[in-house]
């Protein structure tokens, strides 16, 4: 319905002819000629007049002779066409029959879109305007079309911004009140499991056990609410742009030795040139290298030895590798396993949302570096994390692909 | 658990030095406050920036644990009208459940970030390295 007004509107609105020639009779005629097509009609017997008329009005079509005194049709033209705003009126040339075809070519050179021959006819003239005419309005209407729909995808993008906004904030909220109820779960637990074993009682185990597992089952969720917040920030590019020079062989032992106290089926073997330094943000490559190590050991189920490695692969790059000997991952399901809430494994139920690949992947090219499976043909899989040295470099590299 | 490190009993106007909770939460400020002061710690919770602020005035503190989220007078507001007083000024140590947990520390300008959830070790660990100053 709107739009129909707005056609209506546009088609009401009337089209402009200017008419120049400096002999009256002949304006008088052409008025005759063009009274029932439904344009309005301005008359201007100078180019100077038709200059005055052009900077007030909007004009759809210049109808103009070519020889009239002071300045000629060609010289009207070309000023015209150099004012920005009527750069695509329609200019027509009544030309007289002594109009040589050179004459004819300059117009056109000059932005003439037609010629007409004198004497005139007046049903050719009147065909003429009338599809300029049908041209012009059909060229407004189009134009405001355009304008509305740019003015919705405007309005559209604000609200989808605004959305975006909303829903950060929400997320960041959830996050901080689901926090805060595990941070009263885990620590009771840990209290009473403290007073417990400081106690003369002797423990049973079934609540030792008991107490251990709410004090692991609340710090994985605090790590899954975490892990949910991360897709948020990593689709919008918040991530800590600063990247200090890292000494990454001491940041994997130190992930590695938190990590061998959960991994009581399993033994990770650490190999790592000592002092391997990059620029990375710690946080960032700690929470990668924790990400895999648990898929390691959740895709692990029967234990087996997990290698970890950490080596130079020339002056620029390095690589961090994960290797378990686990279940691995079935062929057809290996080119989504970077995928967001992708899981290889969804049928057998293990948990997680599917975020740690995709969220790793997600960091690792923020860092300009790469990160890729292999599959041992003695079963399980490795993981390898490469990473430009110096982020500087890695950077430019960037830069010139890009 | 034993009454003399309750806060209520404890004389801050004596100068004796002190863990400032600052927490909004009750659970999680009674867990720590029952759990510090049984590990033989004075402790004083206040539940905002602004009852924080007065703790301050009568002694200082040996660290404040500072949650950003409060009531009243928060995290931030807090942080800015604390250094804004004449004399000494404890370490302040960001406690937030907030994901960029290191953002707010550094916000602040913090000696320290205890994310939430933690470890009552990593508590009992930061605590000591600060007392022992």
């Amino acid at each position: 319905m709107y739009d129909t007004q707005e056609n209506e509107m546009t088609t009401s609105d009337p089209v402009n002819i200017l008419m120049v020639d400096d002999q009256l009779a002949k304006l008088l005629s052409y008025e005759a000629i063009l009274a029932d097509i439904g344009v309005n009609l301005i008359r201007a017997t100078s180019a100077r007049e038709a200059l005055e008329h052009l900077l007030k009005t909007e004009i759809a079509i210049v109808l103009m002779d070519v020889s009239m005194p002071e300045m000629d049709g060609f010289e009207l033209a070309e000023m015209i066409r150099q004012h920005p705003r009527y750069q695509k009126t329609a200019i027509i040339f009544v030309s007289a029959v002594h109009l040589t075809e050179l004459d004819r070519l300059k117009g056109y050179e000059v932005g003439a879109i037609d010629y007409i021959p004198v004497p005139v006819i007046p049903e050719i003239l009147r065909a003429k305007v009338s599809v300029l005419a049908d041209l012009f309005r059909k060229t407004r209407q189009l134009e405001e079309l355009n304008r509305e729909l740019e003015h919705r995808v405007e309005e559209r993008t604000a609200a989808l911004e605004a959305a975006i906004q909303v829903r950060d904030e929400f997320l960041s909220v959830a996050a901080h009140e689901l926090k805060t109820p595990l941070t009263g779960l885990r620590a009771t637990a840990q209290i009473i499991t403290r007073k417990l074993r400081t106690s003369d009682l002797s423990l049973p185990a079934w609540l030792n056990n008991g107490l251990q597992v709410i004090d692991d089952q609340s710090n994985r969720l605090a790590r899954l609410v975490g892990q949910l917040l991360d897709v948020t920030r990593l689709d919008q590019n918040k991530i800590s742009p600063e990247r200090p020079a890292t000494d990454i062989s001491e940041l994997v032992a130190q992930v590695v030795s938190a990590f061998t106290s959960r991994a009581t089926q399993h033994e990770i073997a650490l190999t790592a040139v000592p002092q391997l330094t990059a620029d990375v943000d710690p946080e960032s490559i700690a929470q990668v290298l924790n990400n895999l190590l648990d898929n390691a050991l959740k895709y692990s189920p029967d234990g087996g030895q997990i290698d970890v490695e950490v080596g130079l692969d020339d002056g620029d790059c390095m690589h961090i590798s994960v290797r378990d000997r686990g279940i691995g991952i079935p062929l057809e399901k290996r080119a989504a396993i970077f995928e967001r809430f992708y899981q290889a494994h969804a049928e057998d139920h293990r948990s997680g949302l599917g975020l740690g690949l995709y969220i790793s992947q997600q960091i690792v090219a923020q860092h300009q570096g790469e990160i890729g499976a292999e599959f041992p043909p003695d079963g399980g899989t490795r993981f390898i994390v490469r990473l430009p040295v110096h982020a500087s470099l890695a950077e430019a590299a960037s830069a010139i692909q890009t | 658990m034993s009454s003399v490190n309750s806060p209520d009993e404890l004389d801050t106007t004596a100068g004796q030095r002190y863990i400032l909770v600052v927490d909004d939460d009750e659970t999680i400020a009674t867990i720590i406050e029952s759990f510090l002061s049984e590990e033989g710690y004075p402790v004083v919770v206040a539940h905002n920036g602004k009852e924080a602020i007065e703790h301050t005035k009568e002694a200082l503190p040996y660290v404040i644990l500072l949650d950003m989220k409060m009531p009243v007078m928060d995290g931030w507001a807090f942080a800015a009208a604390y250094r804004e007083q004449p004399g000494l000024h404890a370490p302040i140590v960001v406690m937030t459940a907030a994901h960029d947990s290191h953002q707010r520390a550094n916000e602040v300008s913090a000696d320290g970030v205890l994310p939430k959830p933690f470890d009552l070790d990593e508590l009992l660990d930061l605590v000591c390295r600060y007392v022992s100053y």
